[in-house]
């Protein structure tokens, strides 16, 4: 019965991918939803059909159905606009601090670290992807399903002191070295 | 026991096994990659060299972090040691994850990272006896930020 689902799953799926249509990198037969969350902004894009994309962070082919997530640290409180986007993924440019991934159908992986093809159903959770020669210094939460519970505290240490650079405030501003912990 | 030789301990030893992983398959990563992938189908892969790769048939699961070892390798005083610039190593690290996990998916984690220079300069002033006494990081910051028992920071 397991197999059979998943095979009428994937027919499905690709039916939808050959009805749908497709999506190229931020446009196309998509919608997304971005959250804003403490210090962090999360992107939900939903495709049916052809998607590529072409990110750094996360360079693939997708057909079928499948919901890709992103969690990007918030520069700006008003970078992005809260709420549902119609054909249209505002993602910012800069690498995600996390991604998770959840595809019924067709998906290949360009990534140095990841090259694959996967028919079937394929979930994918990045918990942190950092260059060999940055410096970070974070904590995050993420929840895929409740994206407004995610939490994003970047700290810095400086002369022995860890202070937290992208702590919110009250106002719902991030705040510059305002607070510290311990 | 101090928290810190145990923790350069875990970094190294999983920095020198997953450096000797990539080394032996001919693949050099050049990002630290800490995630969770769930198959149910058919998947293949393959390194970048395609050197290695594998077929996978029904279920598979995998939870898994890669150390790149292409990192500079450095002085002591922490800048780039120009002596000897093809040289690499295995890039600092210190982590924690969480994870929640419901069925085949993941429905939430937290992680705690520290890369680079900020790793570098925390596990300095954990390991220097004069940090605790001036009120600055000390092994119990250590603990307390890379603790999972401990999910989130308290809020001023």
């Amino acid at each position: 019965m397991g197999i059979s689902c998943l095979w009428n799953g994937l027919v499905l799926a690709l039916a939808s991918a050959l009805i749908a249509g497709c999506a190229f990198d931020n446009v196309g037969l998509l919608a997304s939803r971005v959250t804003s969350a403490e210090g962090a902004w999360v992107v939900d894009v939903y495709s049916a059909g052809a998607y590529l994309h072409t990110r750094a962070d996360d360079p693939g082919l997708q057909v079928g159905i499948g919901r890709r997530s992103y969690v990007f640290d918030k520069r700006d409180a008003q970078e992005l606009t809260p709420g549902w986007h119609y054909f249209t993924a505002p993602l910012p440019e800069r690498a995600s601090f996390a991604r998770d991934s959840r595809t019924l159908g067709l998906e290949t992986t360009f990534a140095r670290d990841d090259m694959s093809l996967t028919l079937g159903l394929r979930a994918t959770t990045v918990m942190a992807r950092v260059s060999a020669g940055d410096a970070r210094f974070y904590r995050l939460t993420y929840l895929p399903e409740q994206p407004d519970e995610t939490m994003l505290e970047i700290f810095e240490v400086t002369r022995g002191e860890v202070a937290c650079l992208l702590c919110q405030q009250p106002a719902g501003l991030p705040s510059q070295l305002e607070q510290r912990w311990p | 026991m101090s928290i810190v030789p145990t923790a350069r301990r875990f970094a190294i030893a999983t920095g020198a096994a997953l450096a000797l992983i990539a080394e032996l398959t001919g693949c050099q990563p050049t990002n630290l990659y800490v995630g969770s992938n769930t198959i149910v189908g058919l998947n293949g892969a393959m390194n970048a060299d395609q050197t290695a790769g594998h077929l996978i048939v029904g279920y598979d699961r995998r939870f898994a972090a890669i150390v790149p070892k292409s990192a500079p390798v450095l002085k002591d005083d922490g800048s780039i040691d120009q002596s000897n610039l093809n040289a690499h190593e295995a890039m600092g690290v210190l982590s924690c994850s969480e994870l929640k996990v419901q069925g085949i998916f993941v429905t939430g984690f937290t992680e705690y990272l520290a890369t680079g220079d900020a790793a570098r300069e925390f596990a300095k002033q954990v390991a220097d006896p004069s940090a605790a006494s001036n009120n600055q990081a000390t092994t119990a910051d250590m603990t307390k930020f890379f603790s999972c028992a401990i999910p989130h920071a308290p809020k001023q």
